[in-house]
């Protein structure tokens, strides 16, 4: 099954903005990152100043060589408590201040008795104790007094991680809180399919109203058109079917209002004689109701959706020669002349049961309308490209204003005595739409109806089967 | 009584033809529209039992052309549609009953004889004349209470002279009622059934107007 579109939108959207936050997260870190470098270095060189000015009042006192005389040559150093700069920890910051050059008059506690650096003046990248440093360095213009003012470069890293762990707090706490508003929203705004959807569950089957597009969001509308389309197809087929069936009932009760009559003519004579006609015809009416009902069965029969599945190669000639040898009884009782022309190899590529209903149905039609001693006669043949069925006969043929209506159910042409169930042309007709074929009403030239039917030529298959 | 059957169902048609003709009518039977009609404009029918689903011109064509015609035969209608609106459409077309397929031969005789007894402008089922009782759907005939063994070609004759009191009824119209296309009419048929009758019901009853045809006369007032 796939994933119900609210949870893909939900995943999709939560995806997308983690995405887009990490790299304006990414974003944020390098740009404070070089911010609070070049704030921090501003910072470094600004204190750096101020203790050259205070070491050069100092000096100027001669103080700084008191302290020089007294102490030993690695400077004196100075307890943490005793400056305070102002910084966040003592520890991360270290000075030194060397007097006439390379005396080392003073030194944080921390800080090495050797130069933080070896640069005399601006800032500088050293290791102390395996640990990088950030190093300024300033001096008199005549070298005399220089101060080194060193801040510990994972300070700088820590601020700047604080800095970037306070910009990614928030995404932790609101990316959950926005998948759900989004799988809320998504929900929200697909709930119009719900409700499509739980309209159509509601419906009875013969409830095929059409859906309103009109109340649904734009998204929604192709949808319910074609839906609507869909139901109108259905109305269409269900409508036929209604009145395929009710035609069907209605056809069935003149057999059986014959059956009945006839019945009761029997019970009610006293002539034997008459009783045996009566009964005789009892039997007719139900030979023919019940070939009422098979014609109906074909026609129900008739699957669209199967024509196109059982169409394969077959040899119409071949067909022909089947159906005809299973009507020639038919045809001799009448003393008609059963005559099929052609030659094997006209191959076609259609449904081959069908077909044979189609082909079936014509020539029994043909037999049965023909008068005793008349002919009927089918044709196998290329014409065009096409391939031809065509079944001809000697009886009264169709006048050309009843060719159109003879394709009706149960329709059946004036002063026809011939028992038929006045479906066998709709079938054929039936046929012809389902598998595409075309069928043409004429006059034949043994005089009496000529009907054509057209297949498209194939080639025959290479292998058998 | 002579009846046209118009059915394009040979064994339905065969089967009421052969029904109603066991009941005492003279039955024509056609199988469409335009042999009806050429079946009305040369014979005189008493009812018209028409099929709706005819091949060619419909029935109910039919009898709306038949009514704009100004022709007022009783017309009973067999259909297979049996909707309201069908039965509706049947009867505003013209159509004085209608009997939906598959029906009882018995239902189709006593609707016949009700349309036929309406025909005649009388309500009662009986046709009463002095001491003579005829009683159509019962095929039964009473002569001062006692039933008299009556044919049923005796019993046709009786009863189209009892419908039409004081109008005379040429031997023809008789035959007519008698005998449908296809049955043999021997020449003193009818003849012989007034004489059977008189001898059974009495010589007065029937009387007989010499070279015209037979008269029953309208009973006296009072």
């Amino acid at each position: 099954m796939r994933r119900s579109l609210r949870r893909r939108l939900a995943w999709a959207f939560a995806g997308f903005t983690l995405v887009v936050w990490l790299g304006g997260a990414a974003t944020a870190y390098w740009d404070a990152r070089i911010q609070m470098n070049a704030l921090l270095d501003a910072h470094l060189a600004h204190l750096a100043r101020a203790m050259l000015a205070l070491s050069l009042h100092e000096v100027h006192e001669e103080r700084l060589f008191a302290s020089v005389d007294s102490h030993s040559k690695f400077g004196e150093t100075v307890a943490p408590g005793e400056w305070d700069l102002g910084q966040p920890r003592e520890d991360d910051l270290a000075f030194q201040i060397w007097i006439e050059r390379d005396h080392l008059a003073l030194r944080s506690h921390n800080a090495p008795p050797l130069p933080l650096s070896h640069r005399n003046r601006g800032f500088s990248d050293v290791l102390i104790d395996g640990e990088p440093w950030r190093v300024y360095s300033i001096q008199t213009e005549d070298g005399d007094i220089r101060v080194q003012l060193g801040e510990r470069q994972s300070m700088r890293t820590a601020m700047v991680n604080r800095l970037t762990a306070h910009l990614l707090l928030p995404l932790a706490i609101a990316l959950p809180l926005l998948f759900f508003l989004i799988r809320w929203a998504t929900g929200q705004a697909l709930s119009p399919f719900q409700r499509l959807a739980q309209a159509l569950t509601r419906r009875g089957v013969d409830a095929l109203r059409p859906l309103e597009p009109e109340q649904l969001p734009p998204e929604a509308r192709p949808l319910a058109q074609a839906v609507n389309r869909l139901i109108q197809r259905v109305e269409e087929a269900l409508a036929n079917e209604r009145r395929f069936t009710s035609d069907a009932a209605h056809e069935l009760r003149t057999p059986l209002a014959a059956l009945k009559t006839q019945a009761q003519v029997a019970l009610r004579t006293e002539d034997p004689e008459q009783r045996e006609q009566a009964l005789r015809q009892v039997m007719k009416g139900v030979d023919r109701a019940a070939h009422l009902v098979d014609q109906l069965l074909t026609l129900a029969r008739l699957d669209p959706e199967r024509s196109q599945i059982d169409a394969r190669y077959f040899d119409l000639y071949i067909l022909a020669e089947d159906v005809l040898s299973e009507l020639a009884p038919e045809a001799l009782d009448k003393d008609i002349d059963l005559a099929l022309e052609g030659r094997r190899g006209q191959f076609v590529h259609s449904n081959r049961e069908g077909i044979a209903v189609l082909l079936h149905n014509l020539v029994q039609n043909a037999i049965r309308y023909t008068p005793p001693g008349g002919q009927v006669q089918v044709d196998v043949r290329t014409h065009e490209g096409a391939t031809e069925l065509v079944v001809s006969d000697s009886g009264p043929g169709i006048p050309e204003q009843e060719r159109e209506r003879v394709f009706q159910r149960f329709y059946r042409g004036l002063g026809t005595r011939a028992p038929g169930s006045g479906l066998g042309l709709s079938i054929v007709h039936r046929i012809a739409t389902l598998n595409g074929l075309e069928v043409h009403l004429g006059e034949s030239a043994l005089g009496g109806l000529k009907v054509t039917v057209v297949l498209p030529a194939v080639r025959p298959p290479d292998q058998s089967g | 009584m002579r009846l046209l059957l118009v059915e394009d169902d040979t064994l339905l048609g065969d089967g009421v033809r052969a029904g109603l003709t066991q009941q005492g009518y003279a039955v024509d039977w056609v199988e469409h529209a335009e042999a009806a009609q050429l079946a009305l404009e040369t014979g005189e029918y008493d009812l018209l039992i028409l099929d709706l689903g005819l091949p060619g011109m419909s029935g109910l064509e039919f009898l709306t052309r038949l009514r704009e015609a100004g022709e007022d035969l009783p017309v009973l209608i067999l259909t297979a549609r049996d909707a309201v609106s069908d039965r509706i459409t049947g009867l505003d077309s013209g159509a004085d009953d209608y009997l939906t397929k598959p029906f009882e031969l018995e239902e189709l005789g006593a609707r016949i004889r009700a349309l036929l007894r309406r025909r005649s402008g009388r309500a009662s089922p009986v046709i009463r004349h002095g001491d003579l009782v005829m009683d159509p759907a019962a095929h039964e005939v009473t002569l001062k209470g006692e039933k008299v063994d009556i044919s049923p070609r005796e019993f046709a004759i009786l009863q189209m002279l009892l419908e039409n009191r004081g109008k005379v009824m040429s031997r023809n119209r008789l035959e007519e009622g008698l005998y449908s296309w296809n049955a043999e009419v021997e020449s003193n048929t009818v003849e012989v059934h007034i004489h059977h009758l008189r001898r059974k019901l009495g010589a007065d009853l029937i009387r007989t107007i010499r070279g015209v045809g037979y008269i029953i006369d309208k009973p006296r007032e009072g």
